[in-house]
This record gives C-alpha cells, sequence and structure tokens, in this order.
C-alpha cells in the first residue's frame, strides 16, 4: 500500500509525533497482514531520524515480512534521514 | 555580551538569569515545533531545520519531568549572524547516557559518545541517531557547530571535529550552529 506521509505533515521531527503518526495509521490505515508498504514522501519538507524511527521502526516491528520502499526521497532531509536510519 | 552567548551560557549558570528568557522560550514541544516552521520560512533550509529539531526534541526527550528548574529550552536564530543557538537546563549528556553506559567517566567522554556513537539513554526503545545526523550535515555543508554538555565541549570546524574539557560548570545542554545559504 502506497503511504502519503505528507498527510501527517510537512516538519516531520519529534519522536512523540512519529509514534503518534504510527499508532493513528495502525488504527485507520494499514491492514492486517500487508505485505508491502510503499512511503512517498511527496510535499514533506522537513523529516529527521527521531520520527523516522519512530514510523518506520514501528511499520518494520508490526510487520515483520513486509518490504518497505521509498518514493520522491530527493529533500535534503529525507535523503540524509533515510540513510542514517538504515546504519 | 550578545544573545547568542547569553544563551549558550545560561545553561549553566547556577541560578538561571530568567531575563534571558524573554521570547526566546520554549516551554513545551508544541512552542518550539512553531519556532522550526519560523525557522523554516526563514531560512528554508529543510536540512537546518532537521538538525535543530532534533537537538532541541533531544532536550525534551531526555529531561522531560526532571529539569534542574526550568523546564523547556531556549532557541534563537540571529538571521544576520546566520546562527541558531539552543540550550537547556536539564541533567546533561553524561547523566544522560550512564543509564547504559555506566563506564562513562566525563562530560567529555559523554559528549564524544553522543556524537559518534549510535547510543541512547532511552533503552530498550530505540533511538541514539540525533546528534550524529546533526554531526553529519554539520560536516557535508561546511556549517560550524558548538556543542557543550556540563564540562565536555565538541566542536565541529571545517569538518573537523575536536573535544574539549573546561572549568568545573552545572550540568545542562547548549548548542550553536553556524550554518551557509
Amino acid at each position: 500500500m502506497k503511504i502519503q506521509i505528507s498527510k501527517f505533515g510537512n516538519i516531520l521531527v519529534s519522536r512523540p509525533a512519529g509514534k503518534d503518526a504510527f499508532l493513528t495509521a495502525s488504527a485507520y490505515i494499514f491492514k492486517e497482514h500487508e505485505k508491502e508498504f510503499v512511503l512517498d514522501f511527496a510535499g514533506v519538507e522537513v523529516l529527521t531520524p527521531s520520527w523516522a524511527d519512530e514510523f518506520i521502526g514501528g511499520i518494520k516491528n508490526k510487520f515483520k515480512d513486509a518490504q518497505i520502499k521509498f518514493d520522491n526521497t530527493l529533500n535534503p532531509s529525507v535523503k540524509e534521514t533515510l540513510e542514517i536510519i538504515k546504519q | 555580551m550578545s544573545d547568542i552567548n547569553l544563551i549558550k551560557d545560561w545553561a549553566f549558570l547556577e541560578k538561571a538569569d530568567n531575563a534571558v528568557l524573554r521570547d526566546n522560550y520554549c516551554q513545551t514541544r508544541d512552542v518550539f515545533q512553531t519556532r522550526l516552521a519560523h525557522l523554516l520560512a526563514e531560512t528554508q533550509n529543510y536540512l537546518l531545520v532537521a538538525s535543530i529539531g532534533e537537538i532541541g526534541n533531544n532536550s525534551f526527550d531526555h529531561n522531560l519531568g526532571n529539569w534542574r528548574d526550568i523546564p523547556g529550552i531556549i532557541f534563537l536564530h540571529d538571521k544576520k549572524a546566520k546562527t541558531v543557538v539552543i540550550a537547556d537546563r536539564g541533567q546533561g549528556i553524561k547523566a544522560t547516557l550512564s543509564k547504559v553506559k555506566p563506564d562513562i567517566k566525563d562530560d567529555q567522554t559523554a559528549v564524544k559518545a553522543a556524537l559518534t556513537e549510535t547510543i541512547s539513554g532511552r533503552a530498550p526503545e530505540q533511538r541514539g541517531n540525533g546528534l550524529k545526523f546533526v554531526s553529519n550535515n554539520v560536516v557535508k555543508n561546511n556549517w560550524s557547530f558548538y556543542l557543550q554538555s556540563g564540562n565536555g565541549i565538541a566542536e565541529i570546524k571545517e569538518g573537523k571535529t575536536s573535544f574539549q574539557t573546561i572549568a568545573e560548570t552545572a550540568n545542562g545542554c547548549s548548542s550553536v550552529i553556524k550554518y551557509q545559504d
């Protein structure tokens, strides 16, 4: 499924906000047994490792076998954040 | 003394000088988030706002309910000097990291670990990339960075990182980023 990350905001910086986004998406957006996520960062202006760690880490923990792909990652804060959380 | 230096030093005074707070005070994350939106509007610098966001939120993540006296942070953007300063009167990095790394002996070691290792005092939660992210951005964009926690200092200038210990001072944290367009 494709998730428009900008629907959570254009400045995504704190852990509580990332955790809240994950919990809300778990309740209303994600489907059970999801096999693939495409996270689309179009329209996101600022992303930090804290927010991403809570949201993407949450998906990884909940959907252990799912593939996660990223789209529209040219914004420098998105690019650097995705790079550092992969490490 | 400039506002930047007043705020930088505010974190380490035995008794806080509340005159410094003025419009620069962010008692909660919500206020800080609003300031970040202003910073983005003023600079259009996405990586700068992300870096400042990590530093400021670190203060809240690690000191909530445990500030020395004044809750929250001070945040100042000096547009002319292209400088952002953030300071908190929290417990400092050494106290935070000692929980997961009891062998940290002093503030300088703590500052170095925070900047170079994936480590956080909030184990078992997964976290600890924030200051590494900031450090990478500073080096890649040729900014300068000053981080003081207690009497430990890290400085990044022209891509080179150095660490030092200064005379004994109170706990707390302050960071200064000088950026380029």
